[in-house]
């Protein structure tokens, strides 16, 4: 199904449920892969994600659609996860530069992560980056998304973005080398 | 010298789209790091994509429960608080112009109640300007409470620290 036919349907009344399933169907993969690459650990990915489409299902009508629904949908899944860490480093009374560490230290353990040792040294690099630059570089890097939808997401310039995502690579390759 | 067209060069082919598709092709390549892995280790639960839409159901209709459940509390705050107010109307419309018959007529009960349900707003300041002056031992009390009252009304707001002598 078309997104403007599921943004249609998803504004009535009648066809809300199942084009909500449909939107679920098809975006549940990429937004829980751009979470998890966020909040790292899957059982927050989880939550974050049911949160992401619960405010999706509740403010559909407020869409303007003067962007693509999946571009909307990424923006709410950014907000739900940053806040989501906002408030997990509030809780432990840590700053977010020590709750990326932590959260860096807590894969080790993590059963559902089962990266070599280069692949935790890419995510501790990730982890030293400030948040925008590490969102950024998650998206064009493994996400593969193109500036201007990345754009609409973050409500920031392509210059900027592109300029962020080099030194970020920059910053990555840095430390991996140092290896 | 006339030039000879290379009957090759039109026949040469290129795949459906290559051309727009091409500065994306050269971004991704510019934008694939040699020293960092496209492969995070990530793993996500078997089934657990598959069973996604069920658990969001289930959560979405958790919620929606809870909602209607505050939304009934609230209703019932809303009723108690609009419920009160017109007791309260009453009571100050039919209490105001009270004869001295209809004072002689209320039962200390009544009393009690209008204080319970908070219609006497007193606090200790206006309770001491009220009896400025008064010596305690001039009050009179008509309808004496009586000792087994006061008994059981300390035992039920657990006052046993006091030392209690009566007479």
């Amino acid at each position: 199904m078309q997104d403007n036919i599921v943004i249609k349907e998803l504004k009535s009344s009648t066809t809300q449920e199942k084009a909500f399933k449909a939107l679920v169907e098809k975006y549940k993969e990429r937004l829980y892969w751009h979470i998890r690459r966020i909040v790292l650990d899957h059982d927050d990915a989880d939550d974050v994600l049911q949160n992401t489409f619960i405010k999706v299902y509740r403010n559909i009508q407020s869409f303007k659609e003067d962007s693509a629904i999946y571009t909307w949908m990424y923006r709410i899944a950014t907000n739900e996860a940053l806040s989501f860490l906002q408030k997990r480093a509030k809780f432990y009374d840590i700053s977010n530069e020590e709750l990326q560490q932590k959260m860096v230290e807590n894969l080790k353990a993590d059963s559902y992560f089962d990266g070599d040792e280069i692949q935790l040294k890419l995510q501790e690099a990730i982890a030293t980056l400030p948040e925008k630059q590490r969102i950024v570089f998650n998206m064009k890097y493994f996400e593969e998304l193109k500036y201007e939808d990345m754009s609409s997401i973050l409500e920031t310039s392509v210059g900027a973005l592109k300029a962020s995502y080099h030194h970020a690579v920059k910053k990555i390759e840095t430390q991996l080398t140092k290896l | 010298m006339e030039r000879k067209v290379s009957k090759n060069k039109i026949d040469f082919s290129v795949p459906v789209n290559y051309f727009s598709d091409f500065d994306n092709r050269l971004e991704k390549k510019i934008n694939t790091s040699e020293a960092i892995p496209k492969v995070t280790g990530f793993k996500v639960p078997s089934g657990y994509l598959e069973d996604f839409e069920k658990r969001l159901w289930n959560t979405m209709e958790m919620e929606a429960s809870t909602a209607r459940g505050t939304k009934v509390r609230w209703l019932y705050a809303v009723s108690s608080i609009a419920a009160t107010l017109i007791l309260g109307f009453v009571l100050i419309k039919t209490t105001s112009p009270l004869t001295t018959e209809q004072v002689e007529e209320l039962t200390s009960f009544d009393v009690k109640t209008y204080i319970d349900d908070g219609f006497l707003n007193l606090n200790t300041y206006e309770i001491i300007d009220t009896f400025e002056g008064v010596s305690l031992e001039g009050i009179e009390m008509t309808d004496p409470i009586p000792r087994e009252e006061i008994i059981e009304y300390l035992n039920q707001n657990n006052i046993d620290n006091y030392t209690l002598t009566f007479e």
